[in-house]
């Protein structure tokens, strides 16, 4: 479908937005995995803190 | 007494536990918005956006390669004042929040010169040419890439903001020059085609343009939010640790 759609320029179109859904999603993936892991550090050091 | 407003509302934003406070209740909707806009702008300019008539299908690569070009500008201006800022009010959150965008904005500047390539060889018949914007462009993406290797290579989290803070200063003049250098300079890009007196976009292809920018505008938004609590967090885990070092 989108062969015929783009034609000729499908080469150059699709890689463009399949790079840019994947920058995107790489963005994505990478800062909510350091969120997820700081937050949860942070969270067990406040954790001992109160504790202690 | 402006003055004195604008120094309460700097100071008021700059609480990193407000900031948390807040960017915790705006994360979920700004990230729900970013990806509803972006589903919709890259569909409507991949799928339902006519075709021109001398770029023919490749102008599909516009709805991409516009909207990163016009933010990573936009998020190197938005660092240059958050280091200012650090380095004039010295204020917590000045250093994360430039910090941060580079992450964003280096992403955004290497997706800017890799589909603009992408759109330079059916349009110009090259990959890539030494001309003014794109050559502008490239020292930008490098100005990023120094930018967060200052960043990474000093221990000292206060000197390492200091350095770069005074280099994202300096690297700003680089911004005008990309901007006006399609108009300075007889280069092989055209000039800006959106302007704020007018545009000379067919409206047809305007509007998922302008649906991409916002979306553009959003995701960073988004992820500028997520990456700041991130950086929050690490500095309060390894605050103790280091304070007993």
């Amino acid at each position: 479908m989108t062969d015929s759609l783009l034609g000729k320029y499908a080469i150059f179109v699709i890689p463009a937005y399949v790079l840019t859904i994947m920058v995107f999603a790489g963005l994505t993936l990478l800062i909510g995995r350091r969120l997820r892991h700081w937050s949860k550090l942070a969270k067990k050091r406040e954790a001992v803190k109160d504790l202690q | 007494m402006k003055q004195k407003a604008k120094g309460a509302m700097i100071s008021y934003l700059a609480n990193p536990q407000r900031f948390m406070r807040i960017s915790e209740l705006v994360l979920p909707f700004v990230a729900m918005i970013a990806t509803l806009l972006l589903v919709i702008g890259l569909t409507w300019g991949f799928v339902f956006s006519p075709e021109d008539a001398t770029q023919h299908q490749s102008v599909r690569i516009m709805y991409v390669h516009v909207p990163a070009s016009m933010w990573s500008l936009s998020i190197y201006a938005f660092m240059a004042v958050a280091s200012l800022i650090s380095v004039v009010w010295r204020h917590a959150l000045a250093d994360v929040a430039a910090r941060c965008a580079a992450q964003i904005g280096v992403a955004y500047a290497g997706l800017c010169l890799v589909t603009g390539s992408l759109w330079g060889a059916p349009t110009w018949g090259t990959w890539w040419a030494w001309d003014a914007r794109l050559t502008s462009m490239l020292l930008l993406f490098i100005t990023y890439v120094g930018y967060l290797a200052l960043w990474s290579t000093i221990e000292d989290e206060v000197k390492a903001a200091r350095l770069a803070a005074i280099l994202c200063m300096a690297g700003a003049i680089n911004l005008p020059i990309i901007h006006f250098s399609a108009e300075w300079w007889n280069t092989l890009h055209q000039p800006s085609s959106l302007r704020l007196s007018g545009s000379t976009v067919h409206p047809a292809m305007l509007r998922p343009l302008l649906m991409c920018i916002t979306a553009y505008g959003f995701v960073f938004l988004a992820l500028l939010l997520a990456a700041m609590r991130a950086d929050i967090y690490r500095r309060r885990a390894l605050a103790p640790s280091r304070s007993r070092a």
